[in-house]
């Protein structure tokens, strides 16, 4: 009752692009779940590979950025976090 | 720095002029304009129109990184660069480099440097649509 209760959540945005864009029919998704659980970028890969199982048929390399940046590693998602998946990309 | 505020991602037609404009400097010998269009062949053969995406939020950010890069190279005055979104015909403009500078060769170094980066490191796609109706995306590489 002390209003931490609202607080105690944690919002992630992903966002897909091109081939992931129509596998998974759609531009984004929004997670939210509960704050004492740590989230890594692979846990979100895994529940978005789980939403969207078209994805797995994809012959393709996916990257992943945390809010614009890309990350090589597995990396601790916090609230508010924008994480893309991004297809090799070809600008030109 | 380019110096007028241009949108890098945009949904509008390129205007050379504008592109042009933004790097004028009297300090500048050289302006060297690159643009990017759209052929009508790819990797399968004819193709009619491109359609091309972006993740605009981090692919300004990437652009205004490869200006500031550039401005590093000196004596470069003025850079710009703008990438279009959406579906382009045949002979549209797709990109636009542009760079001043008081002597040609450091112009056309930078101008090309940027070009090769924006091929490889920024978050674009683009997807070849054919004349059997087929669309196909570009093989790409990864971001770095």
């Amino acid at each position: 009752m002390n209003g931490k209760m609202q607080c105690d959540i944690i919002r992630i945005k992903a966002l897909y692009f091109a081939q992931v864009r129509e596998a998974a029919g759609t531009t984004s998704d929004e997670f939210t779940l509960p704050s004492e659980s740590t989230v890594t970028t692979e846990d979100l890969f895994s529940k978005v590979a789980e939403m969207h199982p078209q994805l797995s048929e994809l012959s393709i390399a996916i990257q992943i950025s945390v809010n614009r940046k890309i990350v090589q590693t597995t990396i601790v998602l916090n609230d508010g976090d924008e994480v893309a998946f991004l297809p090799p990309v070809m600008g030109g | 720095m380019s110096k007028i505020a241009l949108k890098r991602i945009t949904d509008d037609e390129i205007r050379p002029d504008e592109i042009i404009e933004s790097v004028k400097d009297t300090g500048a010998g050289a302006v060297v304009l690159f643009l990017g269009t759209v052929r009508d062949f790819g990797n399968l053969g004819k193709v009619v129109g491109m359609y091309y995406e972006s993740y605009v939020s981090m692919a300004e950010e990437c652009l205004r990184g490869i200006e500031n890069e550039i401005l590093q190279r000196k004596p470069i005055k003025h850079a710009t660069i703008v990438h279009r979104i959406g579906e382009l015909s045949l002979g549209d403009i797709s990109m636009a480099v542009c760079v001043s500078a008081p002597h040609r060769k450091e112009a056309f170094e930078a101008c090309e440097y940027a070009v090769e980066k924006i091929k490889s490191s920024i978050p674009i796609w683009k997807k070849e649509k054919l004349t059997n109706g087929k669309e196909s995306w570009v093989r790409g590489h990864n971001l770095s």
